[in-house]
């Protein structure tokens, strides 16, 4: 009988030579491999039939002033146990090309766009090498995440800007319908450009980044500690997902247990914004098939959801409600029986609302096979969320990796293969429900205990950590390095919306242009969290 | 049919249902504006810009159109393009990128004008301010009239500056301010 071994040490038996160190970092296993040797390594644990690992996030660190190198890390997420594995390597200081790995990694794509904009490192045989994060009018040779640009120095405007560099497609009858930056709602900015031949969208090439305020460099501003306020102003309507991945991270390098009381309330708040925000969602998206009265019903309801997170925490967004360490909110038994009652006329007015929708026939007419992403394209993009399962892609981070108090309540996963504009609804409809169940549950369960502890260690600098929330729109991720003097030496954020924008250019292929606003509203991604 | 309807008479009114701005104006108004919102008493109607913020502003904006406040009550309209806008409300700091497009809504938009900073970051970038990507506040680029400070503020405190805004002077006092010969 062969031996059953674990994906490091299949790795070590097939690629020996070229693994130059193996390491544990808070029970997440690295390889550290030669720089010429990743794209094979990686190929390997994304293709091979037992691992089938998704590329979950790729992100380089500058080490240069130290060591007089950079360093570029693979995280992947395999298939069937979900657990972690990293692939790191090193690149000299002076080197600046690496090894692309989107020819055989589809997910890569805009990881490695991002690491040629932010420090300057290009990867070699990408297929699309545009600017991503730097629009053509930023100055040439700028690339803010090296640890000597100044966080400070106000970019310029290159003079005269470049041209959009958009990928055009020519031919009779071709047209181009370039929309954005502002939209004609209240939405954020982005520029999307459709290339349609009659009706159809043949192509969408999305052009964001238009918010970028340079989050990741302002968080190498910030102490630990500091830096909650900043993670709770990345996405607004992600407030306490983003706070809550921030907190785990700096938690995890301090060493922190937080106590148990802590963790179900981190739970509660959490299932409160992913119920404001999917109640929201679903009326968003009927208002775009112009069904008003459905919107009308589930803002009132959102209003309600919002107004009770005021009551309960004082913010209508749950800001300040995380800290390092616990939660700085408590509810007391009182405010609970009234977060649960009111839950329950949500959940009320809801199922009637649902009944009424369901049986909508112009409304289903336009849900049905409308913006379709297959299940094989969104696992080439890696996709998370929400998105995600609606595709047949069965991961939940709160049943798959659990945080907060979900390791000790049963969450059950919603989840479509149908992956249109209804099985996103649908997916929605579930997770609402199962939040509020979730809430009753936790009130049963929710020990009495203190609310927050202290840090315990204080790590060496180049210590670092790694943390995970399903937020409402799916996987939110932190990679925290500590530098000097306790600052922050790079924290890499990555809002589930930067994985999804991609995979939204294959959903419209195919469908009208005026179908896009349903399937954009559908997917729900942030222009905010994505930008940075 | 009757589900509907029998949705709508259960569920009834709900507009004004939300608890009061917290008190003490936040707000502030520039002593030009006033003047200038005079013209937009009974009817306002705004186009909505976001320059780089975190979409909390956004969210409260769209939040104004809800049936809980529904601005509309108020004869104020959210428009669709800056050219059949009264006012441009700006939210977040601006960033490198969107201070050009910034810069086209403002003089796309006709005269007379209001511009409204909403949030902090707005009116001094708040948590972003000095970061390479953010070239300033708004009145950097474009006069402000009224700035609403929070972050992000109630719906209920924008109404409340919305309305303390078109106050202004009644039809009445401006045509015995004409005929009296006193301004
Ligand atoms: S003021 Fe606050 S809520 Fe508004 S955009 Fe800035 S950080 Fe977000």
């Amino acid at each position: 009988m062969k031996p059953v071994l674990n994906p490091v040490e299949r790795l070590q038996c097939l690629f020996g030579p070229a693994i130059t160190r193996v390491s544990t970092n808070y029970g997440i296993p690295v390889v550290h491999v030669l720089t010429n040797q990743v794209l094979p390594i990686t190929r390997y644990i994304h293709a091979n039939e037992e691992l089938r690992g998704t590329l979950s996030l790729l992100w380089a660190v500058d080490h240069r002033p130290r060591d007089g190198r950079y360093e570029l890390w693979y995280l992947f997420t395999l298939g069937e146990s979900k657990d972690w594995l990293i692939v790191s390597t090193d690149l000299p200081g002076e080197e600046r090309l690496f090894e692309s790995i989107t020819p055989k990694i589809h997910a890569a794509n805009w990881y490695e766009r991002e690491i040629r904009d932010m420090f300057g490192l290009i990867a070699q045989g990408h297929p699309d090498l545009r600017r991503l994060v730097r629009h053509n009018h930023w100055p040439k040779g700028v690339h803010p995440l090296h640890t000597n640009f100044p966080w400070n120095s106000v970019l310029q405007w290159r003079q005269p800007p470049g041209s959009v560099d958009g990928h055009f497609i020519h031919g009779e009858g071709v047209f181009e319908v370039p929309v954005g930056p502002i939209h004609a709602g209240i939405i954020e900015p982005g520029h999307f450009r459709f290339t349609v031949a009659g009706e159809p969208i043949m192509h969408l090439d999305l052009q964001h980044f238009w918010k970028h305020r340079g989050v990741e460099k302002l968080f190498e501003q910030q102490t630990l500690a500091g830096g909650v306020a900043l993670a709770e102003r990345i996405s607004g309507d992600t407030t306490l997902g983003h706070s809550l991945a921030y907190c785990q991270a700096v938690e995890t390098l301090w060493e922190i247990h937080v106590p148990r009381r802590a963790r179900y309330l981190r739970s509660v708040f959490l299932e409160l914004e992913r119920l404001h925000n999917h109640i929201g969602d679903v009326g968003g998206i009927c208002n775009d098939t112009a069904y008003a009265l459905a919107h009308a019903h589930c803002s009132r309801l959102k209003e309600r959801v919002m107004q009770l997170n005021d009551r309960l925490t004082g913010s209508r967004f749950l800001r300040g409600v995380n800290c390092v360490g616990g939660v700085g909110i408590d509810l007391s038994t009182d405010q609970f029986s009234e977060l649960v009652t009111e839950l329950e006329h949500i959940e009320n007015d809801f199922t009637e609302l649902e009944q009424i929708i369901a049986v909508n026939a112009s409304l289903i007419d336009r849900f049905e096979s409308t913006g379709i992403l297959k299940k094989q394209t969104a696992w080439d993009h890696g996709v998370v969320g929400v998105v995600g399962r609606a595709s047949g892609i069965d991961r939940d981070l709160r049943r798959d990796r659990p945080f907060a108090a979900y390791d000790e309540l049963s969450v059950r996963v919603a989840g479509s293969s149908h992956g249109d504009v209804r099985a996103r609804v649908q997916v929605r409809v579930s997770e609402i429900h199962e939040s509020i169940r979730l809430i009753r549950e936790i009130q049963r369960l929710l020990p009495d205990g203190p609310l927050r502890s202290d840090r315990q260690v204080v790590p060496d600098a180049g210590a670092w950590a790694l943390s995970a929330v399903e937020g409402w729109r799916g996987e939110i991720l932190y990679f925290l390095m500590i530098g000097e003097h306790a600052h922050i030496h790079r924290c890499k954020v990555r809002d589930p919306s930067f994985v999804n924008w991609p995979a939204i250019q294959m959903a419209v292929i195919g469908n009208i242009i005026p179908d896009f606003p349903l399937i954009n509203k559908s997917f729900s991604l942030s222009y905010a969290g994505n930008d940075l | 049919m009757f589900k509907i309807l029998k949705k709508s008479f259960k569920t009834g009114i709900v507009t004004g249902q939300y608890p009061p701005a917290p008190a003490g104006q936040k707000f502030s108004v520039a002593p030009t504006a006033q003047k200038k919102a005079e013209l937009f008493r009974k009817s306002l109607t705004i186009r909505e810009v976001d320059t780089g913020s975190c979409n909390a502003c956004e969210m409260e904006m769209n939040a104004l159109a809800n049936p809980v406040y529904d601005i509309e009550r108020l004869g104020i309209h959210i428009a669709a393009s800056p050219r059949h806008a009264d006012a441009l409300v700006v939210t977040g700091p601006v960033t490198v990128s969107m201070e050009g497009p910034l810069k086209d809504v403002f003089k796309t938009t006709p005269n007379p004008k209001l511009v409204i900073a909403l949030g902090d970051c707005a009116i001094n970038c708040g948590i972003f301010k000095g970061s390479y990507g953010v070239t300033g506040p708004v009145d950097q680029h474009i006069p402000v009239d009224v700035r609403i400070p929070g972050c992000p503020p109630r719906p209920s405190e924008i109404i409340e500056a919305l309305t303390e805004l078109r106050k202004g002077v009644t039809t009445f006092t401006r045509w015995f301010r004409k005929f009296s010969g006193n301004p």
